[in-house]
């Protein structure tokens, strides 16, 4: 397996192993919640939640408990860079989860590993036992009395719905990955009812840098509401798959040039439950303000059959949903009949019409991140490739 | 099995934990809300449903269960809060915060309505020939919102098999909605856990270990979950045929026993305030249906105190004077259900149990015996019937 | 099942139990070192997980149904599982499944009758950029082209 990637000015900067623990360890908790603050970093998973919020929220909540969870259930499609980031960059998550660890003072951080990356428990296992040898784990960290701190990992199953933070902790505490109802939030109570922090990879390894170059630093690169660099998954139609390191606030039509994307249809944005932008719109900006992704960018070329893909999104969501809730059991299955309907020409527009209802009904009402993502790509493909869609598509080549 | 409290349930349908206040006059203790533009004060950690209850507005629910703890699946009981992206289960939020409530906007509305009639798209069958019809829960729903019209398709093909292998309890998942009520009720209420959900996505299904059949795994037929089922999708078996086939043959000798409780609540179906008792009536009915005697269960009742109490009273000697060894305290066998639970559950305890029959079951012992002698009648030829409040009664 | 065999299980759970502690946040661990060793999860493994761990066998089942990686029923020695995603499924996913159906003789979801290989898809393995992107047991292969995966298969013992 090899890693094409980008490297970009701020996650895949020179950085040393340890390098930010050592520091964080002479700091003050304020100071590295201020540190943040000042970065304005935001969740890198896709919800933009503001990170230094939800750490304040766990380090001030009054616990003796607290837990540090690390989303690697990176189960999106189109989406890859945890891959890239726990492979090459562990130091950068580690640490940041230490550094975690420290700001909230939680003893104990997980790693929720998505099943199909168990090929790398070994080497993450590995890694952490070193990072004990040199005292980075365990007791005493860098020489800080009573700084205790370790990680362990744990392994998800094959269920893309534990990627949401709450299934995520159902599933570690040993349930169904079935999200909870919020409020209460992990902030207060989360994992084994006690105040948790669940942060993506990629969100872990920007702190890591913050702790070492600053807040202001790292809020120098992107744009306002949108700070930092973000790490785009690029796969699809292109030369150049892989994972970039770009600045927030690129436009898709530059991201297209760099990757070396051709007679470019169309380009999905934020994976399967993120949106489908047509030619006409690829002058929209990726950042939050914008076109928000958790890094996933699927590139369709003018060969592609939209039906064809909205299809396998579909299909991908009747079978990922958990099921608790019914807009998001029953709901994809009516939109997948729908797309079936168009590919056989079974369809009307007014029951497409009412589809599209239904899907904007889903997105408030069903229970967690799935189910209120899941209509999203229906939504957007039926929208913005009405033509090719609505006449005869269904026959189109694939 | 031990018993872990108030915490078999699963948890992500545990009771919120929002430290409530114990005297909400206290400062903090309660949180002014705007509940369709009108200001109201509640206790902090009230959920959005008890508050609009509290203040009589009425919000639609149907996975929601006083008895039971939080569930938030169903969607139906959502209202609009402001501020919020999305709209939030009213059943699953706790208010902690003055917070701005619309029970019954337009997106509210349609959205109810969509979740509506997502479950009739899946929820088998017509509703004139269901037992439930009129007293169904989904169909209210459906008649109070307008959906009528099956927006989204709607199944006759029955999907799963009719469960009706267990003595008291007749699953039929054609009919279920998903609510998750009767796995609360299991788990928690009973903390029998004989149901959960399994699979996943559209594929999920309320089943039993290994997807056996009811009578196969440790249920105890205490029909609690039949008491919250929301629709037909679980029952208790109808054995009115056999009685009719028994009190139309001209052989058979059909005599029925009536317990209290079932004299009383008989009334709630005719329209009277709880706790009426219609004895006299429900005999009259029952001797033109056809029964040839009417007895009382009260009887065998006494005949059940008499011996539980001289049971307890030789055990009681045997322990104090005697200084033997004997299991006490004595636990009251009267209940079937509960019989079955001690066995499966506690099974070290099983001496402690009465060795008496319950009342229901001395009766039948007494009808084919000292009755039958008394009026001439060839036991054989008896068929006895019993009207009671449980249906592990029927194991 | 045999009692010695029986008596194995038991002896299995109660050794993961000590590793991973008895309270339910160890059920997932303990179905997935149970999962690895014996290619399911059988009936009566459940049963004693439920024992150990407190609580009740329908529970054990629920969540063994939940997840894709963990089942009940037996599959072969090794399970081989094609991304059918999206980038995958675009970049030649039919042809590969076609390849493999064809060599081994037997359809997604089903085992081959020496009980080596169960075929399955699975959903985005995280491998996009460099799809088709098959998984045998826990190892990834990347860009798999029908004589690839051929290749892949032979190597299985």
């Amino acid at each position: 397996m090899e890693n094409k990637k980008r490297k970009g000015a701020v996650i895949f900067s020179p950085y040393k192993k340890g390098e930010a623990i050592k520091k964080v360890v002479e700091l003050k908790r304020e100071d590295v919640l201020f540190e943040l603050r000042e970065s304005k970093l935001k969740g890198r998973g896709c919800a933009g939640f503001p990170t230094a919020t939800k750490w304040t929220l766990v380090a001030a909540a009054s616990s003796q408990e607290k837990y540090i969870v690390c989303n690697a259930d990176e189960g999106e499609p189109g989406t890859f860079k945890d891959r890239v980031l726990l492979l090459e960059y562990p130091e950068l998550v580690f640490d940041g989860m230490v550094i975690a660890g420290y700001t909230i003072g939680a003893k104990t951080g997980i790693l929720y590993l998505r099943g199909e990356y168990e090929y790398m428990l070994k080497s993450l296992e590995d890694y952490l036992e070193s990072m004990r040898k040199e005292k980075l784990l365990g007791k005493n960290i860098a020489g800080k009395e009573g700084f205790d701190f370790d990680i362990i990992i744990r392994l998800g199953s094959g269920a893309y719905v534990c990627g949401e933070e709450t299934a995520l902790i159902e599933s570690l505490e040993g349930n169904r990955g079935e999200a909870r109802n919020r409020p209460p939030y992990p902030v207060n109570t989360g994992f084994m009812g006690k105040p948790t922090t669940v942060n993506n990879v990629e969100t872990f390894a920007a702190v890591s840098h913050i702790v070492v170059k600053g807040g202001t630093w790292y809020r120098k690169h992107g744009t306002d509401k949108s700070t930092g660099s973000k790490l785009f998954s690029v796969s699809g139609d292109c030369e150049r798959p892989g994972v970039y390191e770009l600045p927030w606030g690129i436009k898709v039509s530059e991201l297209l040039e760099i990757v070396g994307a051709k007679d470019t249809k169309a380009v999905q944005v934020g994976g399967a439950s993120g949106i489908c932008i047509p030619k006409s719109q690829f002058d929209r900006i990726l950042g939050y303000e914008d076109a928000a992704t958790g890094g996933s960018i699927m590139i369709f070329n003018e060969s592609r059959n939209m039906l064809h893909i909205l299809k396998n999104f579909m299909e991908f969501f009747v079978e990922e949903s958990c099921g608790q809730c019914t807009p998001c059991r029953i709901g994809n299955v009516k939109l997948l009949e729908g797309v079936e309907m168009l590919e056989n020409g079974t369809y009307t527009f007014g029951y497409m019409n009412q589809l599209k209802e239904l899907g904007k009904s889903m997105q408030i009402a069903s229970k967690c991140g799935l189910g209120q993502s899941s209509p999203n790509a229906f939504i957007s493909i039926l929208e913005n490739f009405k033509e090719e869609i609505f006449n005869g598509g269904g026959n189109h080549a694939k | 099995m031990q018993n872990k409290g108030n915490h078999r349930a699963p948890i992500s349908q545990k009771p919120l934990v929002i430290e409530k206040p114990k005297d909400p006059s206290f400062i903090g203790g309660s949180v002014s809300v705007e509940i369709n533009e009108k200001k109201v004060s509640v206790p902090l950690g009230t959920t959005i449903l008890d508050a609009c209850k509290q203040n009589g507005i009425t919000v639609p629910t149907l996975c929601h269960h006083e008895d039971l703890c939080v569930a938030g699946v169903c969607r139906v009981c959502v209202v609009e809060v402001e501020g919020m992206r999305t709209l939030q289960a009213s059943c699953a939020f706790p208010i902690t915060a003055p917070i701005k409530i619309k029970t019954s906007t337009p997106m509210v509305r349609k959205a109810r309505r969509h979740i509506i009639d997502l479950m009739l798209s899946e929820h088998c069958g017509e509703c004139y020939s269901c037992f439930r019809n009129g007293k169904c829960e989904l169909q209210n729903l459906a008649k109070e919102y307008g959906v009528d019209n099956y927006t989204f398709g709607h199944t006759n093909q029955p999907k799963y098999e009719i469960d009706n292998s267990s003595y008291s309890v007749v699953r039929d998942q054609n009919k279920c909605v998903l609510c998750k009520r009767c796995v609360r009720t299991c788990i928690d209420l009973q903390e029998v856990g004989v149901l959960e959900a399994v699979e996943r996505g559209h594929n999920t299904r309320i089943s039993t270990f290994l997807d056996k059949p009811l009578l196969d795994v440790i249920c105890i037929n205490c029909g609690q979950c039949i008491n919250r089922c929301p629709t037909a999708a679980l029952r208790a078996n109808d054995p009115s045929d056999e009685i009719w086939a028994a009190i139309d043959d001209p052989k058979k000798h059909v005599v029925i026993q009536t317990a209290p409780s079932p004299r009383a609540a008989i009334c709630e179906e005719f329209g009277l305030e709880a706790g009426h008792s219609l004895t006299k009536e429900l005999n009259t009915a029952l001797r033109r249906i056809g029964f040839d005697r009417v007895f009382d269960t009260n009887t065998t009742a006494d005949l059940t105190i008499f011996e539980e109490g001289t049971e307890l009273i030789i055990r009681l000697y045997k322990a104090l004077v005697k200084k033997e060894n004997v299991a006490l305290p004595q636990f009251t066998s009267c209940s079937p259900g509960w019989v079955k639970f001690l066995e499966h559950y506690y099974p070290d305890y099983v001496d402690n149990l009465s060795s008496a029959k319950s009342p229901q079951q001395m009766f039948g012992a007494l009808i084919k015996t000292f009755y039958a002698e008394k009026a001439g009648v060839n036991p054989e030829d008896i068929v006895s019937v019993a009207v009671m409040p449980c249906s592990a009664k029927k194991f | 099942m045999l009692v010695l065999e029986k008596n194995a299980m038991t002896e299995e759970i109660e050794e993961l139990v000590k590793k991973y502690g008895n309270s339910r946040s160890s059920l997932l661990p303990i179905l997935q070192d149970i999962q690895r060793k014996h290619k399911n999860v059988s009936d009566f493994a459940q049963q004693e997980v439920a024992r150990v761990l407190d609580i009740h066998p329908v529970e054990v089942y629920s969540v063994i149904s939940f997840y894709s990686f963990l089942n009940t029923k037996p599959k072969g020695r090794n399970i081989v599982r094609l991304c059918q995603t999206i980038t995958c499924d675009l970049s030649g996913k039919a042809s590969v499944a076609k390849a493999i159906e064809r060599e081994l003789g037997i359809k997604f979801g089903e085992t081959t009758k020496d009980n080596k290989i169960t075929l399955e898809y699975v959903n985005c393995l995280g491998m996009c950029d460099q799809g088709p992107a098959l998984l045998v047991n826990e190892r990834v292969y990347a860009k798999v082209s029908p004589e690839k995966a051929i290749q892949i298969l032979n190597e299985i013992k």
